[in-house]
Parts: structure tokens; sequence; C-alpha cells
């Protein structure tokens, strides 16, 4: 496994030299690119590994970055890291086909955690996401939940999604502890992870 | 300014003896300096200003300096007449001068304070009241004297006049400087007092006085006008501390030149009445001049409180891009730190790698701080602080606070020619405020815009003077705003005051210097700020 190659894309010369000794210090082969059009520029159709890639940079967005990459159908998934983690950034990059998305700044774990599965992903499923355990896990949400979700995702506060579903915000809270705990996720990226992969799932269903 | 009542006070309680010894010691120096004139008993002094030190002390240290009063003019009085005076006449001239001073004193600290600057028109009048009031106390004998002794009234009222007039000459010409010299804070900041410009007021104030007061004291009484020329010019520049500074060295004049060529009784009263109106008009003159400079030091600091709140707003606008500034470093930080443990917990740890990862955590450190640090020096209140600046610094400064909207935007900075320029004399944080918001004023034209342009900081030194020109390749102003770009409220964002060009000019009109705009063919806006350069003292 440690062989494969991380692809570092980030404007931030600090961050992509940070990232450049910590994958190496974990056994990865790093190359770096300080825009996503360098990177295309020089990427081969037969390159495999993974890439890390901001969003907010000059030229072209780590989102269209994505996008491009599905595009030209290369085998590599990409893992998104930004500072500005809102939530329709977030949607905007997993249903781009982003494998992750993870908030600047990270503990280490979370991002080898990460880079591990997509290293092992199949290659068909990139750039598709769902799975069968997130499946099973959103069924368990009751509708109401599914509501509070849903406008949770398109980055309503909880007192406009009370205001919206005629209850109190306190209630809007008790749904989304709820939401959290039976989904497992820990944090505002999970939540919006997870709730990215009901949205196709509603698409596949109406 | 307010600590010096304290000062006043100080000097009362810790330095009394010192400063009494010293009075009555001057007091009898300057009382055995003027020559005295004609037969009567006690002689007329025409050229004596103990009166008038008696009522600077009165009047800076309050009547808690009456005995030394009493003792100086007892003294002086007695070292005056040597034997021949009697015990009535001495009480009666030591009583008279206190009871005087002590009255004149206590009008003018009841009315104006007890630190005045007479750097108001009313105090100078109310100076005026209680020099007259003074001047008619101690002149009161005088008159009393003359009738006892069978004058007439015409008689008596000229010995009453002669000695009201030389007390008035003398407190005019004195004592404002004793009142404002003893412990003016604003003298001090004037280091460099001993400019070509002083030396040839100096020069002309002297030369007139010797035309008027040596030459021609006892003939040609109409040159006496040549004195108003270097005191109006004086009290012109300088105002007031100015004004009284040189009416005290005229003073000096008739006091010497009398011991030379005696003046006539006839020329005393003449240069007396000339000598008071001299006073009048200059001390009000001075009064008009440091009233206005006071009016355009406290307009100096509107204009830096009104720089502040503009200050604070573009600090609040600025911060969450700020906020995304620092999380690159401390992201970096972190993951150096985190490889630098990675690296430890390997069997065979590699200490130089993980030396060299500590090291860019650390600077990676330094850095937010450094972002931190520059957000909170702009947006602090800070006082109006100018220095000796390179203006490399301002610059740094506003480009690490401006990156973040640039960064975001796709914006490129370009920094050129700034280190090589000689140093202004300036407040650094205004300079970074008017960088700021011409910076982000280009960067957020061409945002808006939809351009990936550049702005760029460049340079130059153009006639010896500095300027740092703010350009960028963006769509260019709105023709329409461009008449009155620079006028408060004029905007043509959607969020904003519309302050910032207006408070920009005018803090560069602030340091002596300018804000102006050109606008370039294909479209792109340049904004010069220009400022004096100013050289370092080695």
């Amino acid at each position: 496994m440690l062989d494969a190659t991380i692809f570092v894309i980030d404007d931030s010369a600090e961050v992509r030299d940070s990232l450049d000794v910590l994958l190496g210090s974990a056994g990865y082969r790093v190359r770096t690119f300080a825009s996503a059009l360098a990177f295309l520029g020089e990427v081969r159709g037969g390159w495999t590994g993974c890439i890390v890639a901001d969003v907010r940079m000059p030229g072209m967005s780590g989102i269209e970055l994505v996008k491009e990459v599905v595009l030209r159908g290369l085998r590599l998934p990409v893992i998104v890291i930004t500072a500005h983690a809102d939530v329709p950034m977030a949607v905007a990059a997993l249903k781009a086909g982003a494998v992750d998305f993870i908030e600047k700044p990270f503990r280490d774990e979370v991002l080898l955690t990460s880079l591990k599965s997509a290293l092992a992903t199949p290659v068909d499923h990139i750039g598709r996401p769902g799975g069968a355990s997130a499946e099973s896990r959103l069924r368990t949400l009751t509708d109401r939940e599914r509501d509070v979700l849903l406008l949770l995702v398109a980055g309503h506060p909880n007192k406009v999604i009370g205001d919206r579903l005629g209850i109190s915000t306190r209630t809007v809270e008790v749904h989304r502890a709820h939401i959290m705990e039976k989904t497992g996720a820990t944090s505002l990226a999970d939540i919006v992870r997870i709730a990215c992969l009901f949205g196709s799932d509603r698409k596949e269903q109406s | 300014m307010t600590s010096l009542p304290i000062a006043g006070a100080n000097i009362v309680v810790d330095r009394k003896w010192p400063v009494f010894a010293a009075f009555v010691l001057v007091y009898v120096a300057v009382s055995l300096a003027a020559r005295p004139h004609g037969t009567a008993e006690p002689q007329l002094l025409p050229w004596y200003a103990g009166t008038a030190l008696s009522f600077a002390l009165l009047a800076r240290l309050g009547a808690g300096m009456a005995p030394a009063v009493i003792v100086a003019s007892l003294t002086a009085a007695i070292w005056r007449a040597g034997g021949s005076a009697t015990a009535a006449a001495l009480a009666v001239q030591t009583v008279a001068e206190v009871t005087a001073c002590l009255a004149g004193a206590a009008l003018l600290r009841s009315r104006i304070g007890v630190m005045p600057s007479f750097s108001r028109v009313r105090h100078v009048v109310w100076f005026f009241i209680a020099v007259a009031l003074t001047s008619l106390l101690v002149a009161m004998p005088v008159l009393f004297e003359a009738f006892r002794e069978g004058g007439s009234l015409r008689s008596s009222s000229i010995a009453f006049a002669r000695q009201g007039l030389a007390t008035a000459t003398a407190l005019l010409m004195i004592a404002p400087l004793l009142i404002i010299g003893a412990g003016s804070g604003q003298r001090t900041s004037r280091a460099s007092l001993v400019t070509i410009e002083t030396v040839l007021q100096a020069a002309a104030l002297a030369i007139m006085s010797w035309e008027v007061f040596g030459r021609f004291v006892n003939e040609e009484i109409h040159f006496f006008y040549l004195l108003f020329l270097p005191l109006g010019w004086i009290a012109t520049r300088h105002g007031q501390p100015g004004a009284v500074l040189a009416l005290a060295v005229i003073y000096l004049a008739p006091l010497i030149s009398d011991w030379f060529v005696p003046h006539r009784e006839q020329a005393i009263i003449e240069l007396q009445i000339r000598l008071i109106v001299l006073a009048s008009t200059m001390l009000l003159l001075g009064a008009v001049v440091s009233d206005r400079r006071k009016t355009q030091e406290s307009m100096l600091e509107r204009q830096a409180e009104l720089a502040h709140v503009q200050r604070l707003n573009v600090g609040w606008e600025m911060a969450s891009a700020l906020s995304h500034e620092i999380n690159q470093p401390l992201t970096a930080a972190m993951n150096y730190t985190q490889a630098s443990l990675r690296l430890i917990a390997m069997p065979e740890p590699d200490m130089e790698r993980t030396k060299a990862a500590m090291r860019k955590s650390l600077e990676q450190i330094e850095r937010a701080g450094q972002i931190v640090h520059g957000l909170r020096d702009f947006m602090n209140k800070g006082e109006l602080r100018l220095a000796l600046t390179d203006v490399a610094e301002p610059v740094g400064d506003a480009m690490r606070l401006v990156a973040a909207e640039a960064n975001a935007g796709g914006i490129r900075l370009d920094i050129r020619d700034v280190d090589s320029l000689p140093p202004v004399m300036a407040d650094k944080t205004q300079l970074v405020q008017i960088l700021v918001n011409l910076m982000r004023n280009a960067i957020q034209a061409l945002v808006a815009a939809q351009m990936t342009g550049t702005v760029a900081v460049t340079g130059s030194l153009i006639d010896g003077k500095v300027e740092v020109a703010v350009s960028d390749n963006g769509p260019g102003i709105d023709p329409a705003v461009r008449t009155r770009l620079f006028e408060p409220f004029i905007t043509t964002k959607s969020s904003g005051m519309g302050l910032g060009l207006s408070i920009s000019r005018s803090i560069a009109e602030a340091h002596n210097g300018s804000l102006s705009v050109d606008y370039s063919v294909t479209g792109g806006t340049v904004f010069r700020i220009v400022l004096p350069a100013a050289h370092r003292v080695s």
C-alpha cells in the first residue's frame, strides 16, 4: 500500500510542504503541485494513487478539479481539504465525486485513515459516492429526521429549520443529535457526506 | 496636561522653601535693578518688576505664597531706603503690594484657573482686568500720600497715574512669561527652537530695542512703533509662548538703558503707554494664534479618531478572510508537528528530518502570530505617533492583512522597489490603513469584475519625495463617481461606509503628503501616495 503516490495540490506553499513532510513521514511518495492546472498539465492516464486538493485556489478550484478528474476518467480518488468548511461547499465537493471532505487543520489520523480507505476503494467505484453501510444507516432515520437532515445540508441554521418544519429550535437540536448518533457522524463534514448520499438516494427514488 | 496641576501642587508642598528663598533673592535683585526717579519719598521706580513677580507667584502657586511676597517686599524696601524709612511707610507699601497682588491673582485664578496658558482671548481679557485691578490697588497709597502732603488734585493724580502705569507695564510684560513659563508642557516638545528664523527674529528684536530704547529714547518716541514688526512676526509664528517671551525680553531694554541714559519723566510716561498698547495687542494676537493652533490640533485628533473608526470597520470586514489566512499556517504547523511525532516514533528516528520539521512548524506558528498581531495593531486605537518609518514595513503589514482576500479572489499581489526608499516621517498604522484601503478597493474591484488580475504596490523616489503607487489592471472606476471619489460616503460597494478614500486622503495630507488617482487607457487604476522623504539622523 505504501507504494502509493499522493498528489498534493494546494496554492499555499507552506501547506503543500507540510503535507509533503507529513505524508512522507507516514511512508507515502508525495508529489506536490501549486495549482489544479499545473497538475492537469502533467497527469497521465496511467497514474495511480490519490489526490489531496485544496478547495480555494486561484485559476481552478478543487471542486472543478474533481469534476475534471471524473470527466477525464482518471483512476485517482480525490480528497478535498479546506479551511472553509461550509455546508454548500462540502455538498458540492462530494456531489462532484470527491471521496472525502476534510476541514483544515486536521489530525493526521483523519487524513491517513481517509487516504487508506480511498486507496483501498476499487477503482471502478471512484467518483461514485455511496455504499451499503451508508444506505443501511440512513434507513434508520425517521421521516422528520430526514427532513431536518435535508435542511441542514441546504445550509440553514437550526432556527430556520425549526420555523420551516413548525417545530422549536430545541427540538431541531434533539433531531440533530439523533441523526449524529444513528449515522455515526462526528462532524459537520460527516453529516454533509451522509446527507449527500441520502440526497442521491432520493434522486434515484424520484 | 492633566498631571500638571498636581505638579504645581507638589511645588507648594515639597519645594516650598527653595521657591521661597529663590523668590526673595530674585525680587530684591529686580528691585535694585530699577533706577529710582524723582525726589518724592519713596522714589518712583518706573522699571520696577517686583510687583509682576509677586503677582505671578501668587497666580501660579496661590495665596499660600503670600508670606514670601511680604518678606521679599519688606526686605527690598528696607534695603533701598537704608535707615531712612519709617516703619509706617514700609508697612503701607508692603500691605498695598501684597493686597493688590492677592486680589489680582485671586481674580485670575477664579476666572481662568490655576494653569492659564493665555491661549484663549478670554484668558487674556481676564488677565487685563486683573492687571488693571492690581495696578490701581498698588497705586492707591501714592494717591493718599500725595494728598496727605498737600499736593493738588492734578499733581496727586499724576503721581498716581505714574505708579499705576509702571506697575501695569511690568505686569503685562513680565507676569505672563512667569505664569505660563513655569511648568508649561508645550515648550518642551519643540526641541529645535534654534532655527534660522528664530535667530533672525531675535536679531530684529535686539536691533529695534536698541533703536527705541538706546539711541532715541528721549527724542524720537515715534520710532517706538518699529517694535510692532518683530513682535508681530514672533507672535504670529510662535503663538503665545513666543509673544510672552519677546515681551519679557523687550522689558529688559528700558530697564538697562535707564541706567546709561536716564529717561526723561515725560518720555517714561509715553514709553509706558505705548508698551501697554504693544503688550496688550501682542498678547491678544498670541492668544488668537495659539487658539487657532489648538483648534487645528484638536481637528487632527478628531481625524485620528475617525481614522480609527474606519480601521475598526475594515478590520471586522477582514476578520473572516483573515481567519482563513491564519488557518493555513496553523494547518502547516500541525502537519509538521505530527510528522515530527511520527519520525521520532520510528525504530531509528531520523533526528535531522525531525529537527527540520519542528523548525518549519515554529516558523508557521510565528506567521500565524504575525497575522494576529497585524490585525490587533491595525485595530488598536493608538495615539498618532510620528516616527521615521521605512515604507517597506507598512507595505509588508498591509500585504499580510489583505493577502487573505486576494488569495480568496485569486488576485496576485506584487510588491516592487519599496526596500530601497528613504524613510518617511509618519504614523505607521495610518500608512498601513491607506494601503489596506487602496489594496482592498483594487482587489474587490477585480473580484467584482470577475477578473484574475494583479494588484501592484510600487515604490519610487521622485524629486526627493517618496511615492507609493497602488495599481491594478481592473475595470477602472465608474466615470460617474470619479469626480467625487475622495468625498466621504461615496461608494460603489454594497457594503462599506464609503469613507476609505476620503480618510486615506486626509491621512496623506496630515502627513504633508498627497493622495491622487490616475486612470490608464487600458482600464486600470493607479492611486499614488506621495510623502516627503525624511532623513535619518545618524
